[in-house]
């Protein structure tokens, strides 16, 4: 496993600001490197937030939070694992849905120990619950306090509803298109592409792959359906957002 | 692997899927096993890009697996749907936008309309075996504009819902109207749900926060119960309760604390709370040993309690849950044995008295009615005599013998307050009763007063008192503003006295006369106001007026003279009231 864990009690030595770095193929492969532990990471977000419980947004704005975070900044510095505690904090209290940070902590402690005992109330504890409140600070300084940002979820809602009248509901109730592109839009937020792309595209792509995948056959008028829905996405935005996405699958492929 | 959902997928793209698929997925097994119904490739629609046919490829196991179904939409009620709506914006819809053609949109509304749509239409033609409606929109279930479409429909006959009592429902229809069907009887509906992530499931169960932290806060919470014990064995009394105490913070309910919060308390001799903390922790956890032992041992010291206060009854309830929870417990057996001993003379005892007090009972047979008529006279005398000495002494003296008599009174008025009030219930109140409640007013506002040096005569309206003195505050409270605006006198001076009254004693006595004028007013009109339809007592209202109109003159007489002129006032307001009242009531 990374070694996350063993580094998170100090928050100190974080912040030691980083050597320059060689060019070339060297640092190539440390982009793709560092995208492979970006994946991971943002998978540990995504598996903390379902064991918290948290909902399917405030996930989203924790992972936005830490794509934000490391697009200026690099991963020698900082403890990518920390931060993304942090932005789970965070990323609760600015979409109102507060986590404490005790549950943080174990959530997290017991999945790089897995079967592990609860943590006692000692020192070990405590330091961790500075390091993840200390870590908040600084992602906000570093974020310039802009912290809410517009995510693609309630785009998606509408879309899906509107095309769902579209199509014939036996046909409909057939094929799982809103959960496949529910499904699709959280796994985009495991690279930088939702920091890359506007939320209505990636929303439209999202249903787009998904209404293609399963050849759910939609009228066509004038215009396309997602040309009504969205005011001047074209095919290309599209395609490019899908292309993302598929990149990010290959990348799951390898970190696996 | 969903074949369907496989096929209808390879409909759409065609064959340059089919063999990317064919190449991405050999090593899967159900694929081959659905593959042998798809050799059949129509050609592809659309030109799909081939970016998507290889994520369809890759992903054919996760796409067309059927654990999808398990998360589809189940059907759901009408107002799902409307819940739904408010939710977000009700567009029209997308076809429209789209521009889709006429026959498209034709065709592709005689495809989706199905039972249970509602539309709405417009009649246009009635003929004896039905009529016919132009559809202009839908209602529910389906979502499209149709009113260009020039559909009709018809309604026939039999379908019509009865209208009232006409033979013949057609005639209750007109060209023209708006009718609103429902094809048939069940409308079938999707829930727009979307929150569940099929992965939730794949996680172990222990790996949630929630369980977690359950976990966690029971070892810190026994963490400090460890600590609390060894306070209490050192003597440290105070400290162990604050470390149980925190163990409950942490875990609400933890049983050793509570177990040990209860021993605690018992050995201070906090009984109550010791037994409610054992409680709680049995509830919990019915076999813990020790609370068992502790609360035998508790409800025995709290039987005993009760026996000292002669609750008898409840000190057995209490020794026989003791010996149910221990059976061997000695204490316990013993106690219960005597207090049944107990319980049994005592019983004995009371039935032996009962029977006695029935004999007694049997003699004096008097009539409620009877006894109050001779209570009247009693207390008829007792002002007579109590007016004759006030005449002849001075103010203190006066007091004293009022003082003595009102003592004497106020026996009496404990046995007839109990009467009045079952008397008072819901009859009409008569005069008799009204003036014996004035004067139980004037004798409560003489109990308040007994303790400053002057007694107080009350005004020579308190006959006014109809009402007990609690309602009188409470209009004195109430009214004391409007009153002001009613009267227009110049009351707010008064008023504020009034504000005073209300919190403090009164503190002088010309104040205190004052301000029971403004009460008696105030609670006057405030009790005419609210028993609009009486009008004998607007009547007296006037009277009262009157009385009330010379009372400022009165402020300058010595105190007996004022004190005879309101006794007099009032036994003959009484005299003046009883004959009006005796046909009055019911």
């Amino acid at each position: 496993m990374e070694p996350g864990p063993s580094s998170r009690s100090s928050a100190a030595r974080d912040l030691v600001p980083a050597a320059g770095r060689s060019s070339g193929p060297a640092r190539e492969a440390d982009i793709s490197r560092d995208m492979k532990t970006h994946f991971r990471v943002c998978r540990f977000i995504m598996e903390a937030g379902v064991k918290l419980g948290m909902r399917s947004v405030p996930v989203a704005t924790a992972c936005v939070l830490y794509h934000n975070f490391f697009k200026r900044v690099s991963l020698s510095v900082y403890e990518p694992y920390l931060v993304a505690m942090s932005c789970l904090y965070l990323a609760g209290k600015v979409e109102e849905q507060h986590i404490r940070t005790r549950d943080i902590i174990n959530v997290s402690h017991r999945y790089f120990n897995s079967g592990s005992p609860p943590l006692e109330c000692d020192k070990e504890f405590w330091d961790l619950r500075d390091s993840v409140v200390q870590c908040e600070l600084l992602i906000l300084r570093q974020l310039n306090f802009q912290v809410s940002f517009e995510h693609p979820h309630k785009y998606l809602l509408h879309y899906v509803m509107s095309v769902k009248s579209l199509v014939n509901r036996h046909a409909w109730s057939r094929c799982p298109v809103a959960e496949t592109s529910w499904a699709l839009l959280r796994d985009c937020y495991h690279g930088s592409m939702c920091i890359r792309h506007m939320p209505q595209h990636i929303a439209i792509a999202t249903l787009y792959l998904a209404l293609n995948s399963y050849g759910v056959e939609l009228p066509v008028g004038e215009k396309r359906w997602w040309q009504v829905l969205c005011e001047g996405v074209t095919k290309v935005d599209i395609d490019a957002v899908i292309s993302d996405l598929l990149q990010l699958y290959d990348m799951e492929a390898k970190c696996i | 692997m969903d074949r369907d959902l496989l096929r209808q997928c390879l409909t759409y793209h065609g064959e340059s899927l089919f063999s990317t698929l064919k190449c991405e997925q050999t090593e899967n097994p159900d694929f081959q096993a659905v593959v042998a119904d798809l050799c059949k490739a129509p050609n592809g629609e659309e030109q799909s890009s081939p970016l998507v046919e290889q994520f369809i490829a890759r992903k054919a196991d996760i796409l067309f697996s059927p654990s999808w179904k398990t998360a589809t939409p189940k059907e759901e009620e009408e107002p799902r749907q409307e819940e739904a709506a408010e939710a977000y914006a009700v567009m029209p819809p997308l076809e429209l936008f789209m521009e889709v053609p006429f026959e498209e949109r034709r065709t592709m509304l005689y495809r989706d309309l199905e039972r249970g749509d509602i539309v709405v239409g417009r009649i246009n033609n009635v003929r004896e075996y039905g009529f016919f409606l132009t559809l202009i929109c839908m209602a529910g279930g389906l979502n499209r504009d149709i009113e260009d479409l020039e559909l009709s429909a018809l309604c026939h006959i039999k379908e019509i819902p009865s209208a009232g009592s006409h033979d013949d429902p057609l005639s209750y229809y007109q060209i023209g109207d708006f009718i609103r069907g429902d094809k048939n009887l069940h409308s079938v509906d999707l829930n727009a749900n979307f929150g569940k992530w099929w992965t939730d499931q794949l996680f172990a169960k222990e790996d949630f926060a929630s369980v977690i932290r359950k976990k966690q806060s029971v070892s810190w919470a026994l963490k400090c119960v460890k600590a609390g014990v060894g306070h209490f064995k050192q003597g440290r009394h105070v400290e162990a309760m604050n470390e149980y105490n925190k163990a409950l913070d942490i875990d609400t309910n933890n049983v050793e604390a509570l177990v040990a919060r209860g021993a605690l308390y018992a050995n201070k001799g906090v009984i109550l709370k010791a037994i409610s903390d054992f409680e709680l922790a049995l509830e919990t956890c019915p076999d813990h040993r020790n609370a068992k032992k502790y609360l035998c041992q508790t409800l025995v010291e709290r039987g005993k309690q009760l026996e000292e206060q002669e609750k008898l009854v409840t000190a057995e309830g209490v020794y026989r849950r003791a010996l149910s929870l221990d059976d061997a417990n000695p204490e316990a057996q013993e106690a219960l044995r005597k207090i049944t001993e107990t319980i049994q003379n005592s019983i004995r005892l009371r039935e032996e008295a009962l029977a006695k007090e029935g004999e007694e009972k049997a003699k004096s047979s008097q009539s409620s009615a009877e006894k109050l008529r001779k209570l009247l006279k009693e207390e008829k005398r007792m002002k007579r005599k109590r007016k004759r000495s006030t005449s002849s002494s001075s103010s203190s003296s006066s007091r004293k013998s009022s003082t003595s008599s009102s003592s004497s009174r106020r026996r009496a008025k404990k046995k007839k307050k109990k009467k009045r009030k079952s008397a008072r219930g819901g009859k009409r109140r008569s005069g008799r009763r009204r003036s014996d409640e004035g004067k139980r007013g004037r004798k409560r506002k003489e109990d308040e007063e007994d303790e400053e040096a002057e007694w107080y005569p009350a005004p020579p309206d308190t006959s006014a008192t109809f009402l007990d003195q609690k309602t009188w505050e409470a209009f004195g409270a109430a009214a004391d503003e409007e009153e002001g605006e009613e009267d227009g006198r110049p009351r707010s001076s008064e008023r504020g006295m009034g504000d005073q009254r209300r919190t403090a004693e009164p503190q002088r006595s010309s104040l205190d006369e004052r301000k029971r004028r403004v009460s008696c007013s105030s609670s006057d009109s405030a009790y005419s106001r609210k028993l609009g339809p009486g009008k004998d007592f607007s009547g007296r209202n006037f009277s009262l007026r009157g009385g009330e109109d010379q009372t400022p003159s009165k402020e300058d007489l010595p105190a007996n003279l004022l004190d005879i002129f309101q006794q007099i006032a009032k036994f003959q307001k009484e005299k003046g009231i009883e004959p009006k009242k005796s046909t009055n009531s019911i």
